[in-house]
């Protein structure tokens, strides 16, 4: 164990995390009023509202009913939580998206609260004790990793659409015999990274054959902008090989992020539009993976 | 799971917040400074 390790092996220089007390719901809220107002989408027009926090106020009631509380979201639009580890948010993206696709919905409204903070300082509490073992170390290494953040993302029916960006369609692949690689719990976590990321490449493979086959212009060449869940370099070293990725297009925020769980596509993919890594017309690769194993992959023209 | 083709459905915005507080790797290992130094 050398100073230094943490970042070396991760390439996470820092993360970020919530003052003490702030709760998923509340920044989850934070993120969603900041969404409505940049839009200008009355609240009277959601809905559905679906939280994808794995960091979660309370057992019960749902982070999304919280959150719609919060909000003052009307009496008809549902709430409730998906919760699939890091993939929930893209998980949420593809439900909504058939919900709007049926007719059920005209807007939707995604969100994420992330809050690593007490994890975090749980491990750190635990890795101190005199009797903590170097193996607790190398189990625990993967919380070290975790920050903190909060998305909103709204979707609608395109031809109510002002943006234009477009959910073209999406694949998914599970490998859940690999199910207890990475257990959490709301103070401990542990994780075999080196299997989380070998056999989690593996599946990411499959789930990138298969969209290839069935995804319009699902190549390399063809696809402009890839914002995947990130949890470190080494990890997006061993996936732009296996895949033959060109490591460019990927927007990269882990290194000041750190592994922010489901609210990592979507803040990459905000962060990328921003900055103007992405542009109108781009054909954008959402690249999402969770423990358990579950991996979806999603084609977006921005 | 078949593929989902979408055929009426765009992403309106996105919204984030990210928290002030920033926490160096350094400053983590820093707590554990006694612990590494045991399994050195």
């Amino acid at each position: 164990m050398k100073p230094g390790m943490l970042q070396g092996l991760t390439g996470i220089r820092e993360r970020r995390f919530w003052e003490a007390g702030q709760q998923a719901s509340d920044v989850a809220t934070l993120a969603a009023e900041k969404v409505l107002a940049r839009t200008g989408i009355p609240r009277e027009a959601i809905g559905c509202l679906i939280s994808t926090s794995v960091s979660k106020d309370y057992i019960e009631p749902s982070v999304a009913s919280l959150v719609h509380g919060n909000l003052g979201l009307a009496d008809h639009c549902i709430s409730y939580d998906i919760g699939n580890a890091c993939l929930g948010f893209v998980n949420a993206m593809a439900s909504l998206g058939m919900m709007i696709d049926a007719g059920f919905v005209d807007y939707g409204l995604i969100v994420d609260g992330e809050n690593s903070r007490d994890v975090v300082a749980a491990t750190l509490d635990r890795l101190r004790k005199p009797d903590a073992a170097a193996e607790a170390f190398r189990d625990q290494f993967a919380t070290l990793t975790l920050g903190s953040g909060a998305v909103a993302m709204i979707l609608c029916r395109s031809d109510l659409s002002t943006s234009g960006h477009l959910l073209n369609g999406a694949v998914t692949r599970a490998a859940t015999r690999h199910c207890r690689l990475c257990l959490g719990q709301r103070d401990y976590m542990t994780a075999d990274a080196s299997k989380v990321m070998i056999f989690g490449v593996d599946l990411a493979k499959q789930t990138w054959d298969f969209a290839s086959q069935v995804l319009a212009n699902w190549s390399d060449a063809e696809i402009d902008a890839y914002i995947p869940h990130q949890v470190s370099q080494r990890n997006m070293d061993v996936l732009n090989a296996k895949l033959g990725l060109t490591p460019q297009k990927h927007h990269l925020n882990f290194p000041t992020l750190g592994n922010i769980g489901p609210a990592a596509v979507p803040i990459t993919l905000g962060q990328a539009a921003e900055t103007g890594r992405i542009r109108p017309g781009n054909h954008v690769a959402l690249m999402g993976i969770g423990s358990g194993l579950n991996c979806s992959m999603m084609s977006v023209t921005w | 799971m078949k593929p989902l083709f979408f055929n009426n459905v765009a992403i309106e915005a996105v919204a984030y917040v990210l928290p002030t507080k920033v926490v160096t790797s350094t400053e983590i290992e820093s707590q554990l400074a006694a612990t590494m130094a045991r399994w050195a």
